[in-house]
């Protein structure tokens, strides 16, 4: 009697599966999606502040994912590769929102409301309050970790705007939130 | 400000949950890319300074802009004018809005320019990725002769039943137009519900290169604002009239031209919208009154973009298509027959 081993197919490498994601191929573009798409809707969410905003974010990355990906040079993490332009498609819908006529009528009255709401709660509205160039920055460099100088890049701005930025946004704040006890 | 606080800050900020993405969300991506869907990212450097005029000015959500009514704002009784603009310029501010550069030159309207007076309806569909079309709203826009500070005008209405991040909504906009060069002279727009608000209203009066109003809404909120139309950003139009803008136009097969569509103007970055219109090509499309030999234009607002069919004959578009992908396909706008 002989028998027969089977060789399991190998799962392709990250390199791989990054080559075959340029060329639109759906197992390699769901697999990064698998591998990607919490971490890119958590900070497209962060950065809109509403849940169909980022996932229209999402949709709209992995739409153009593998011709985007022809520009990848596979330098630096494909995460973070990832978050940046999830960052720059939700900074595009921010501002595609501030066009329309959806205005936030509530916004400040729900911050300046006294009802008892806990500390994220709190913290979460008063983020949400700041103007959208404040509130950008304090997302990327407090949540997201960028340096002022990674922000300025995204952003089009210079190093030392994200910083004042960032003051002006945790002044306005610690004005919002008063002690964090 | 303590480093305890900023720790503490930055702690919280970080622990605030966010969701999870749709499992199938890569699903409807897969099938539109199947079908040729295709968006381009943002991946090179912005130019410096230029934050919010680059690609950011990608997403031009008022798109509402294009020719065919916006699809959030359709038809129905139109609120009363504000008798005088002084009632409601209590604690104005000018605030200055974003020049985009124009490439265009400024569309010219004709003082001969008739438009269709009555009654014209229009549907809305989402055509989805397996080209599927699902009911997305409808309007209809209500032009007639009127006369406004002694002057002859167009009076416009637009009615509209339109679904908004889930809620049914009822917008009306009530629009009056200088006949003699079709520029805005006043405006009113109102919408039920609106978010948490159970209406919310916007009256605007025309001042040479200045929009002044006031926004109010249940429960006694209110907003004064004066806002500066720059001229070079003209003309100024609303997308109550899109489908008939063109209508006194001669088109050709190199005309393009630009325009900025009004916004409610109440906030500083909803106060115009710029747009460039342009001949592309010519098409003989089938509609529900027949075939109809059109100008094909891309109407282009930023990174949105759609196509437009305007009928030869009147000038009158009867169709457009917006580019953009969303979850739900794309959005189709068909003028309907008389």
């Amino acid at each position: 009697m002989t028998t027969t081993v089977l060789e399991m197919p190998k799962p392709p490498g990250p390199a791989e599966i990054i080559a075959q994601a340029r060329e639109g191929q759906p197992d390699a573009l769901t697999a990064l999606y698998h591998e990607h798409a919490s971490a890119l809707m958590a900070v497209a969410y962060r950065l809109t502040g509403s849940r169909a905003d980022a996932e229209d974010v999402l949709h709209d990355v992995f739409l153009g994912l593998p011709e985007a990906l022809g520009k990848y040079e596979e330098r630096g993490s494909l995460s973070a590769w990832l978050k940046q332009i999830t960052t720059r498609v939700a900074l595009t819908r921010l501002r595609s929102r501030a066009r329309t006529r959806e205005i936030e009528l509530d916004e400040s009255v729900r911050v300046a409301s006294h009802e008892p709401a806990d500390t994220l709660e709190r913290v979460h509205r008063a983020i949400r309050s700041l103007p959208t160039t404040l509130r950008v920055v304090f997302v990327l460099r407090e949540i997201e970790g960028y340096s002022h100088s990674e922000i300025g890049e995204i952003l089009g701005i210079r190093a030392n705007t994200s910083e004042v930025r960032l003051h002006r946004a945790v002044r306005a704040l610690r004005a919002i939130l008063g002690d964090l006890e | 400000m303590t480093a305890n606080f900023n720790d503490q800050l930055r702690r919280a900020a970080r622990a605030i949950p966010t969701p999870e993405p749709p499992s199938n969300l890569i699903q409807r991506v897969l099938a539109e890319r199947q079908l040729g869907a295709r968006v381009a990212l943002p991946i090179g450097k912005p130019a410096k300074g230029r934050l919010y005029r680059g690609w950011f000015g990608l997403a031009a959500a008022a798109l509402i802009v294009a020719s065919i009514p916006l699809a959030r704002h359709v038809l129905t009784t139109p609120p009363d004018l504000p008798a005088s603009p002084a009632g409601f310029l209590i604690g104005e501010a000018f605030t200055a809005q974003p020049r985009a550069e124009r490439q265009l030159p400024p569309l010219r309207a004709s003082p001969a320019t008739t438009f269709p007076v009555g009654a014209h309806r229009y549907v809305i569909h989402m055509v989805d990725s397996i080209g599927r079309e699902t009911p997305d709203g409808d309007g209809t826009i209500r032009i007639s002769d009127a006369a406004l500070g002694g002057q002859p005008a167009w009076r416009v209405e637009h009615l509209a039943h339109t679904v908004v991040d889930n809620q049914r909504r009822l917008e009306a906009e009530t629009l009056f137009v200088a006949k003699r060069d079709l520029r805005l002279l006043s405006r009113v727009v109102e919408v039920r519900p609106y978010h948490r608000y159970s209406f919310i209203k916007v009256a605007q009066r025309f001042n040479q290169d200045t929009v002044s109003g006031e926004m109010t809404a249940e429960g006694g909120v209110r907003r004064t604002f004066t806002r500066h139309l720059p001229s070079e950003q003209g003309p100024y139009v609303s997308d109550a009239l899109a489908p008939f803008l063109l209508a006194g136009t001669t088109l050709s097969v190199d005309w393009s031209a630009s325009l900025s569509v009004i916004g409610w103007a109440v906030v500083p970055g909803d106060v115009f919208i710029p747009v460039s219109l342009r001949v592309i090509g010519e098409e003989t499309i089938g509609t529900s009154a027949g075939r109809a030999d059109c100008w094909k234009l891309a109407v282009d607002a930023g990174a949105e973009h759609r196509i437009e069919w305007v009928r030869k004959a009147d000038g009158i578009a009867v169709r457009s298509f917006d580019r953009r992908v969303t979850p739900s396909g794309h959005r189709v706008f068909t003028l309907l027959p008389n």
